[in-house]
């Protein structure tokens, strides 16, 4: 193989072609341009109250969580044991289901959390105030047994479901909770330090049982409907080292929660042969919006998205049109090769001209979304160092770069710049747009089969059918998996024609 | 040669674009997406799930397909006007007619007479979907859904409403194409104007800006003389949405124009 065909200098020849054309280059820095210009103009059209909700709560570390259920409980100072049997977990009757008429329009969130699970178990807790610190051990209806402290951290127990011996041990500031099949052997389940535990706190049994979340989503927008359910357990064998009396207490904003198939008063509690049946109703867990502030800052990729399919199309279309394509070949007869390094020049130029999209997008509209209350607690101040939003901004660089590669494979495929810049464009918006219209769960699949799935690589939350943007519904390595496989498809139709064909 | 000049201009123009094969096709392209996709949606629909009252805005979900459709003739409009630059032959166009007002004049009958034609087969062909498909999911006269006609005056109205749209697509499309001169910028530039709009609509959440965008997007207020039923919940009149997209498509045309008077061919 001599020099001239070897393949850097086969990149450094397309990389050439694609810098030599000025119209190109300054379509470039426009696409980076309209990125970040549009995402700034935009951001301030996105505002949000959550701060200000009445039901707002946040958590010992400030962040937004739902403190609802009912305790029965007696406060206790210094170190202390409580043990308790669960006899039963039964969720009440209610009116949870919707009617069917209703119901079909209506998906029902299934929240895989074992935050979201009614349960009954034992706790300990700075105050009776919805928000404060606590610890708790306790029987969940279908997961088993778990420790969950402070609304954020969980360890899972065994995967117990009948009756259940739960413990909880305060010594210091550290409490540790145990399980038991009997009350005799112990199984030690984790040790925790909530935030903010007083040395006088109030320590009890109680039972939640989360509202089912129903949402609505479909012609452009989208709702969020929630039943409250209630549950009921029974307690035996209760043990703590002081005897004090038990008093029930519904935690958290329960007014609410009394008209519509909830618990009147929240809950309640009947002693009876030496135990306890209580009913409760309410979620203790986290609470975060479902709004992403992450999408939110780069709407403007959908318009650098079409200067980058343009682009795309032109590098492969432009040869055809001028008769280049004959010299190029025969500059390098190896087919195959052109087109890899017209797909590797390509992709390395959109991703970084997306990138640089992306991050200027992110660095102008999040102090713009700030002032539209896109604040702490419901919203905290994302940096370009999380995770989620590192992963958000390369992938979607990595979509825009996908979606052009995807732009030059049709051009090779079509010959044709306005049938191919079509197609990809409409590839990408056709589905968006009438993954809008359609109701429910149902644009799931366009978005796992077509460009448009891509635009979930602009979410740092997970995927939620809450929102009435479709490509929320599936999970950013989704989205860019979907894009790679038309890149991948497109490219290898692209190289087979080229080998096949005539130029 | 004794016909005036205006019409001999529209001639030649008719004569070009007919003669090019891609024309045929888009407009079928054009009239195929935008039935098929009326015939998708309204084979779709079942009264048994809808709420009850039931408001489903059966002539409005019976055109929907435009939004789809309109792809074709945008298309073909931006084409039949760069496809000239491309291959050359503005120069022996203007030659033939140095008069260049008379060449747009000429090119924008043809297209409008095409994007009208289109507009009126694919309405028809979207209406008889919807009689077709929904009687047969529910939506019958005893449901309070009577067969689509044209007789219906806001059924009407949204059929007229529709070829206008059409036709005015079509309009900025070829306008963009005086402006750009250049096939994927035109393309691209359509496209986008259309349908970026909605898109950016979805993400911005403020009532007030979604308002705003959704009135002065082309495709949302153009296409509002769709609506039937609940009209104040559409965000412009029906016929000030296509207002507003008369000014767009007026806009294009009036700056391809002025721009094609002051430039050189090439």
């Amino acid at each position: 193989m001599n020099a001239r065909e070897s393949f850097p200098r086969l990149l450094l020849a397309e990389w050439t072609k694609l810098r030599s054309v000025s119209r190109w280059v300054i379509t470039l820095i426009g696409a980076a341009a309209l990125t970040i210009g549009l995402s700034y103009l935009a951001a301030s059209g996105n505002k949000t109250n959550i701060n200000a909700h009445a039901d707002f709560v946040t958590g010992p570390h400030g962040e937004p969580v739902a403190d609802a259920f009912y305790f029965v409980h007696q406060q206790v100072t210094g170190d202390a044991t409580l043990t308790v049997r669960v006899a039963s977990l039964t969720p009440v009757p209610g009116r949870a289901q919707l009617n069917p008429r209703e119901g079909d329009s209506l998906v029902p969130l299934n929240d895989p959390s074992p935050f979201a699970q009614p349960a009954a178990g034992i706790m300990i807790k700075d105050s009776t105030r919805p928000g404060s610190s606590y610890a708790s051990v306790m029987l969940t209806a279908a997961q088993g047994v778990y420790m969950q402290w402070d609304f954020d951290a969980d360890r899972k127990g065994s995967a117990s479901s009948g009756a259940r011996w739960l413990r909880l041990v305060r010594s210091g500031n550290a409490i540790t909770g145990y399980e038991s099949a009997d009350g005799a052997a112990w199984q030690k389940i984790g040790t925790a330090t909530p935030k903010n535990l007083p040395s006088t706190a109030e320590i009890g049994f109680y039972v939640s049982s989360p509202a089912t979340v129903y949402t609505s989503r479909g012609g452009g927008s989208s709702s969020v409907t929630e039943r409250p359910t209630s549950a009921q357990a029974t307690f035996d064998n209760v043990q703590l080292g002081s005897g004090g009396t038990w008093h029930g207490v519904p935690v958290g904003d329960q007014a609410r929660l009394d008209e519509k198939g909830g618990v009147s008063g929240g809950g309640q509690v009947t002693e009876a042969n030496g135990g306890y049946a209580v009913v409760g109703t309410g979620k203790v867990g986290p609470r975060p919006p479902d709004d992403d502030m992450v999408e939110a800052a780069l709407i403007g990729v959908i318009a650098g998205l079409m200067a980058l399919i343009a682009i795309g199309v032109l590098y492969a279309t432009s040869e055809y049109r001028r008769g280049m394509i004959r010299t190029t070949l025969a500059a390098t007869p190896r087919r195959g090769r052109v087109l890899a390094a017209k797909a590797i020049v390509l992709g390395t130029t959109s991703f970084l001209v997306g990138l640089a999209g992306a991050v200027g997008s992110f660095v102008l509209a999040i102090p713009v979304l700030r002032k539209q209350g896109f604040t702490p607690p419901g919203f905290p101040r994302p940096s370009l160092t999380d995770g989620s939003v590192l992963r958000a901004l390369l992938l979607t660089a990595a979509f825009m770069a996908g979606v052009a590669v995807v732009g030059l494979a049709i051009g090779v495929l079509l010959r044709h710049s306005a049938a191919a810049i079509t197609i990809t464009i409409v590839l990408v918006l056709g589905p968006l747009i009438i993954g809008m219209i359609l109701p429910g769960t149902s644009p799931k699949w366009l978005m796992y089969t077509t460009l448009a799935g891509g635009m979930a690589t602009q979410r740092a939350k997970p995927p939620t059918i809450t929102l009435a943007e479709p490509w929320a519904m599936i999970g950013p390595w989704a989205g860019i998996g979907v894009v790679a496989a038309w890149a991948a498809v497109t490219l290898g139709l692209a190289w087979w024609q080229l080998r096949k064909r005539d130029a | 040669m004794t016909a005036p000049r205006p019409l001999r201009a529209i001639r030649a123009e008719w004569t070009k674009l007919r003669t090019l094969p891609s024309t045929g096709w888009l407009m079928l392209l054009a009239i195929l997406g935008t039935v098929g996709l009326a015939l998708a949606i309204t084979g779709s629909l079942d009264y048994t799930h809808c709420d009850s009252p039931c408001t489903v805005d059966t002539t409005k979900l019976s055109l929907a397909g435009v939004r789809l459709g309109q792809v074709g003739i945008v298309v073909l409009a931006v084409l039949a006007v760069t496809a000239e630059y491309s291959t050359r032959t503005i120069q022996p166009t203007l030659i033939a007619v140095p008069h260049r007002f008379l060449v747009v004049l000429g090119k924008l009958g043809v297209l409008a007479m095409l994007g009208a034609t289109t507009g009126v087969l694919a309405v028809a062909g979207s209406l008889a979907a919807g009689r077709t498909m929904l009687p047969g999911n529910g939506f019958t006269a005893a449901h309070g859904f009577p067969a689509l006609s044209l007789a219906d005056d806001l059924t009407r109205r949204a059929a007229i409403g529709t070829v206008l749209y059409i036709g005015l697509v079509t309009l900025l499309g070829a306008g963009l194409g005086l402006l750009l001169r250049d096939t994927a910028g035109a393309v691209t530039a359509a496209l986008a104007l259309l349908y970026g709009s909605p898109v950016v609509a979805t993400f911005v959440n403020d009532p007030t800006w979604q308002h705003r965008i959704h009135r002065f997007s082309l495709m949302d207020a153009g296409l509002t003389i769709q609506a039937t039923r609940n009209l104040a919940a559409e965000h412009i009149g029906p016929w000030a949405g296509l207002g507003v997209l008369s000014l767009y498509a007026a806009a294009a045309v009036i700056a391809g124009l002025i721009v094609f008077q002051l430039r050189d061919t090439h």
